[in-house]
């Protein structure tokens, strides 16, 4: 117990203190996952517009790939993409693998599924809702597009911050392309997984509680739009 | 006489379920149409294929050669209003932007303004167009489906949920705009078709009577 609490103190300490090592990792966890929110969403948004209001054939392939990928396991999207940029595989041309790069794409391959599928959804319902005003407008595709996607702003942002909790919250991918390399590729949940085998709470602790806040804050963020809008 | 649409042998299903049975329908150019016919009777269906936001299962509809050349836009006030979740003006603006390409909103604000003030509405400019009351909500629909100076006007039982005022503003609205351009109007009002409608159309079970 006493070990324990020796582990919560230190990690008060490393959090209050704002330990440089501490600081560096959600630095570099927060810019990873960011980043790859960030271009998942410039993937996505117009992707589930596409999908939502276009007909065309092969979209039922693509509708059934994209929720399946929603539950693609992190370690085997890590596998493939080590595979792909490791000494042998048809990328490594570009040196990326062990780099926060490798991590970035890591992550834009597993919540960009999930964001275009929950968007496609939102943007469904407002779809049925306005097709036969912007029909009668004779609104062009673009028109349409960016009209239903505005409408349904506060549902997507919503569905982002889904995103951005599941890409700050995976650890296998991260582990098998980033390699946790410290001052690197080192990101809260790997280092939590490093630390606690190695025995060392403390750290682990403070990464741990930090996650926790984050997953907090997203999810008060959520709450806040839900209730404004 | 010009024609302005013409249905040839014009059905619509929908799962099999036929909704607009084998139509053959020629729309003249000028005044008022009025679609009468009981709930069901496939009266929105046909104003929708008039309108081109519904596409017939078989058979053709033509539309003018001078209707698609010199203006293609078309004036739709639905039965329930349709509205962004956006204020009235924006509302307005939105319906410009998609039908006219209306980019500089500073030029086409003023507009909008004349048009509500019009019939003494300007004070709803920026109020949220889902917030009013069901009569604003329908005369601001009008004033939308106007206001992109359409060469059509459809409009489907748009006083079915109004009060005497508010169906007056818009009957008013109606016979204006049927001494510029072509309006089609459904309605299950006999007495509001007879004091209206040059031309009376009446629908049952998909099919025309007269």
């Amino acid at each position: 117990m006493e070990d324990l609490n020796t582990s919560f103190s230190n990690a008060l300490i490393l959090i209050f203190q704002l330990d440089s090592n501490y600081i560096e990792i959600i630095a570099l966890s927060l810019q990873v996952s960011l980043s790859a929110v960030f271009i998942s969403c410039l993937i996505s948004m117009p992707l589930a517009a596409l999908l939502s209001i276009k007909n065309f054939s092969g979209k039922s392939i693509i509708l059934i790939i994209l929720n399946a990928f929603m539950a693609l396991p992190p370690v085997v999207v890590g596998l493939f993409l080590y595979i792909l940029l490791s000494a042998k595989g048809i990328l490594s041309i570009y040196e990326l693998l062990y780099t926060p790069i490798a991590m970035l794409i890591a992550q834009i391959i597993i919540v960009t599924p999930i964001i275009t599928s929950l968007s496609k959804e939102s943007i469904d319902i407002y779809y049925v809702q306005y097709k036969d005003y912007l029909r009668s407008l004779n609104a062009s595709y673009y028109n349409t597009a960016t009209t239903l996607l505005w409408e349904s702003r506060y549902i997507l942002t919503i569905n982002t911050l889904a995103g951005l909790g599941r890409a700050l919250a995976e650890v296998g991918a991260v582990m098998i392309v980033g390699g946790n390399i410290a001052h690197l590729t080192r990101v809260m949940t790997t280092s939590i997984v490093l630390e606690t085998s190695r025995g060392d709470l403390s750290l682990a602790l403070s990464l741990g509680v930090t996650l926790i806040f984050i997953s907090i804050g997203i999810n008060s963020l959520v709450y806040l739009i839900k209730k404004s809008n | 006489m010009t024609k302005i649409i013409n249905f040839k042998n014009v059905t619509y299903t929908i799962n099999n379920k036929v909704i607009i049975d084998n139509i053959n329908l020629n729309i003249k150019k000028d005044g008022l149409l009025v679609l009468l016919g009981n709930n069901g009777a496939g009266k929105t269906t046909i104003l929708k294929l008039m309108a081109g936001i519904l596409i017939p299962t078989s058979g053709t509809i033509n539309l003018s050669d001078m209707y698609t050349k010199q203006n293609n836009r078309i004036g739709f006030v639905f039965q329930k209003t349709i509205f962004l979740d956006r204020t009235v003006e924006e509302n307005l603006f939105h319906a410009l932007y998609c039908s006219m390409n209306a980019k500089n909103k500073e030029n086409y604000i003023k507009l909008i303004q004349k048009e509500l003030d019009q019939i003494n509405m300007c004070h709803l400019l920026h109020e949220k167009a889902k917030n009013l009351s069901i009569g604003e909500q329908q005369i601001v629909s009008m004033i939308r489906s106007i206001i992109i100076n359409p060469c059509i006007l459809f409009c489907d039982e748009p006083t079915s949920n109004l009060d005497d005022n508010y169906k007056k503003i818009v009957e008013n609205i109606i016979i204006n705009m049927s001494n510029k351009i072509k309006v089609i109007m459904i309605t299950q009002d006999i007495d509001q078709a007879n004091r209206l409608g040059e031309e009376k159309i009446v629908i049952k079970n998909g099919k025309l009577l007269n």
